[in-house]
């Protein structure tokens, strides 16, 4: 047997922005096991509830993460609206998909991003991210925002969107979408990110259920799963959703499923714009949350949990946040273990972690 | 956004000893292990398992002593539990019997001495002097209640 | 930006932030805003930097980090707090597990504001570390000691 050697990856690392450490036991050059360790950056955020009334929370569950800060509020303000028994107006709900779906827009096109400097593509890197930067300006021009936005409240949204405005989103978008096309092509058929992508890190159906992988981890290899559509969601299954699976299950395969979310999220806001009704946005709320409340959302990089309880008072009793990354960790401590060392920054971003989501 | 069923929402409440039972049926049924929440209520600490198939929620609940917060580890049949079960046996103090992959209390380094949970201090005051003592595998969860402890004795 | 005598090399590290503060920092290295046009480049490597950008605040588990990037950094060097948690703690400061701002770990010579910090602050912020840069140079030229934590903003 080769002699074993621990090397620390993280904290600090130039692949990913964000600090996980990890203690990567090797056997020559091949990953025999990876164990993880977290904790840099737990803020302690759901302990807030004791000193934060609950209508203030969504700015601070909004702030759990900057990338997919849309879907923590609304995860939120789905939680205490099904706790306190609140139906939103059509409209806002419309409103919501849409800033929703932009969000995955934005999350997968900066992971494609990170994932092509993470093998050494830089160009790419810097294509994808100025392609990212037209949905960050539909961001800002409706949400006022770039990356935390501040629009869900319970009981709606803070703000419409006008009519105008909506049409030059739509307009944007198809625009971006031979943008996005030329650059899938490089991704998807390109024979030098294939060698790099293709057979590296394959997680199995079987395994990827019994590791209880989320999301695009989970759809990369063949599971069809999605809380868009398991919870039988009127707007999406009206929309015609149907959940993009891809059955190889190695990092290529991962990719190409969010590739095609990609696509498939641009052709979501786009119907959504034509079929949104007028209205209002939001509804008046009345008293305060008293019971238990469990609510799933399915984030850019997989399903969350917001569960809420209150006791009839300003001040909650609990909320706890399971975000998509936790519920990826094993997954991804299982695609390391028997990997190459030099594949391990691909490996660990192919499930997309987003560590502060993980923390909280 | 809706489409959340009420029937999802409700939480049956079991005794420690009948957990292993239920999830062991969830298991075989093929349901998926969603999350693990744990609240502090009063004299106790309760442990919420979410389990999801589909459309559907399937949850149960179980009350512990917060003096003595003990309950069988479910890593055996859902390995991936172990996130869970570290993140509360560090914040809330329950000991997880059998848990596969114990971070041993280090899951979680906090400013705050956690657990927080002030009776688990009260009944084990002779921590305070085997502070010192505490072996390498056991002593971070005997190691933090007895710095709870040392708190407490201040307060 | 004639005080500019040499490329200044950036390292970025995350304390506890909502990641909201980190891709506005790579944001401003991608071709929209575009820092690499000064010379500016994000470097993995402390020793290599001038400039250290930290983003969200510091707790328990992270200030030795942060304290051994800063003391790899070889003088003269300038620290940039980018976001209000990095500069005070912002909307987490009353969170169990912070300790607060950056400046609680090691001096810190810029604050720029902002939840999340736009990227056009964030450039400003650290054109105006590059002017605190150059009179630490000039310092440590003259064999000077390097007082820490000049604050400029």
């Amino acid at each position: 047997m080769a002699k074993r050697t621990v090397i620390p990856f993280g904290p600090q690392h130039p692949v990913l922005p964000e600090p996980v450490h990890l203690d990567l036991v090797l056997e020559d050059e091949t990953v025999v096991e990876a164990i993880p360790s977290i904790g840099y950056i737990h803020r302690g955020l759901e302990k807030l509830v004791e000193k934060r009334e609950w209508p203030e929370m969504v700015s601070v569950i909004e702030r759990i993460c900057g990338i997919c800060s849309f879907g923590h509020g609304m995860g939120y303000c789905l939680s205490i609206e099904g706790n306190m028994g609140i139906q939103i107006p059509e409209r806002a709900e419309y409103l919501r998909l849409i800033w929703h779906e932009l969000g995955r827009v934005h999350s997968h096109l900066l992971w494609l991003g990170l994932l092509a400097d993470s093998f050494g593509f830089e160009s790419l890197y810097m294509h994808t991210w100025k392609l990212r930067e037209t949905v960050l300006d539909l961001f800002e021009r409706t949400t006022g925002g770039r990356v935390i936005f501040s629009v869900c409240k319970v009981g709606g949204l803070r703000r419409d969107v006008d009519a105008d405005t909506l049409a030059l989103m739509e307009r944007k978008l198809t625009e971006l979408v031979p943008e996005i096309e030329e650059l899938a092509k490089v991704f998807i058929e390109d024979s030098s990110v294939g060698s790099r992508l293709k057979g590296v890190g394959v997680l199995t159906a079987e395994e990827a259920a019994a590791l209880g992988a989320v999301g695009p981890v989970a759809r990369g290899s063949g599971l069809r799963m999605d809380v868009r559509l398991e919870e039988k969601d009127r707007l999406y299954v009206d929309l015609g959703f149907e959940p993009c699976v891809e059955t190889a299950g190695d990092s290529h395969a991962r990719c190409v499923v969010r590739i095609r979310e990609l696509f498939q999220s641009i052709e979501l806001i786009k119907a959504a714009i034509q079929r949104i009704p007028d209205g209002e946005v939001s509804v008046p709320v009345k008293g305060n949350p008293e019971r238990e409340y469990i609510a799933r959302v399915e984030q850019p990089r997989g399903e969350a949990y917001y569960y809420s309880k209150g006791a009839g008072e300003k001040f909650l009793k609990r909320i706890r946040v399971r975000t998509p990354t936790n519920a990826n960790i094993p997954a991804m401590v299982k695609t390391l273990a028997g990997a190459q060392l030099a594949d391990v920054p691909i490996l660990i971003l192919t499930i997309d972690p987003c560590i502060s989501c993980t923390e909280r | 956004m809706t489409g959340q069923t009420e029937k999802n929402q409700n939480i049956t409440t079991l005794g420690a000893d009948g957990l292993l039972g239920f999830v062991q049926e969830r298991k075989i049924e093929g349901w998926r292990l969603g999350v693990m929440i744990a609240n502090l209520a009063d004299e106790n600490v309760e442990v919420i398992y979410v389990f999801e198939k589909g459309n559907n929620l399937s949850n149960v609940r179980v009350v512990l002593p917060a003096e003595d917060p003990g309950i069988p580890s479910i890593t055996f049949l859902y390995g991936y539990a172990f996130v869970y079960e570290n993140e509360i046996h560090d914040l809330f103090g329950v000991v997880f019997e059998g848990l596969q992959l114990d971070f041993g209390g280090n899951y979680f380094v906090t400013a705050e001495k956690t657990p927080w949970n002030p009776l688990l201090a009260r009944v084990s005051p002779e921590a305070l002097q085997s502070d010192d003592e505490m072996g390498d595998e056991t002593g971070s969860d005997t190691g933090q209640v007895s710095e709870k402890a040392e708190e407490g004795g201040e307060g | 930006m004639a005080y500019v005598t040499k490329s200044p090399w950036v390292i970025h590290y995350d304390g506890s932030s909502c990641n909201g503060c980190d891709i506005e920092v790579l944001a401003c290295l991608t071709p929209m805003y575009d820092v690499e046009r000064f010379g500016i480049i994000n470097s993995g490597n402390p020793k290599h930097a001038d400039v250290l950008l930290i983003t969200g605040s510091v707790n328990e588990q992270n200030k030795p980090v942060v304290q051994q990037i800063y003391d790899e950094m070889l003088q003269p060097k300038v620290v940039v707090a980018i976001g209000a948690c990095a500069c005070t703690g912002g909307v987490f400061r009353e969170c169990y597990n912070i300790i607060g701002g950056a400046d609680q770990a090691i001096p810190v010579d810029v604050y720029v504001p902002g939840c999340a910090a736009r990227p056009e602050s964030i450039i400003d912020g650290v054109v105006k570390g590059l002017a605190v840069l150059a009179e630490k140079r000039e310092k440590v030229a003259k064999g000077e000691t390097v007082t820490e934590g000049e604050q400029a903003e």
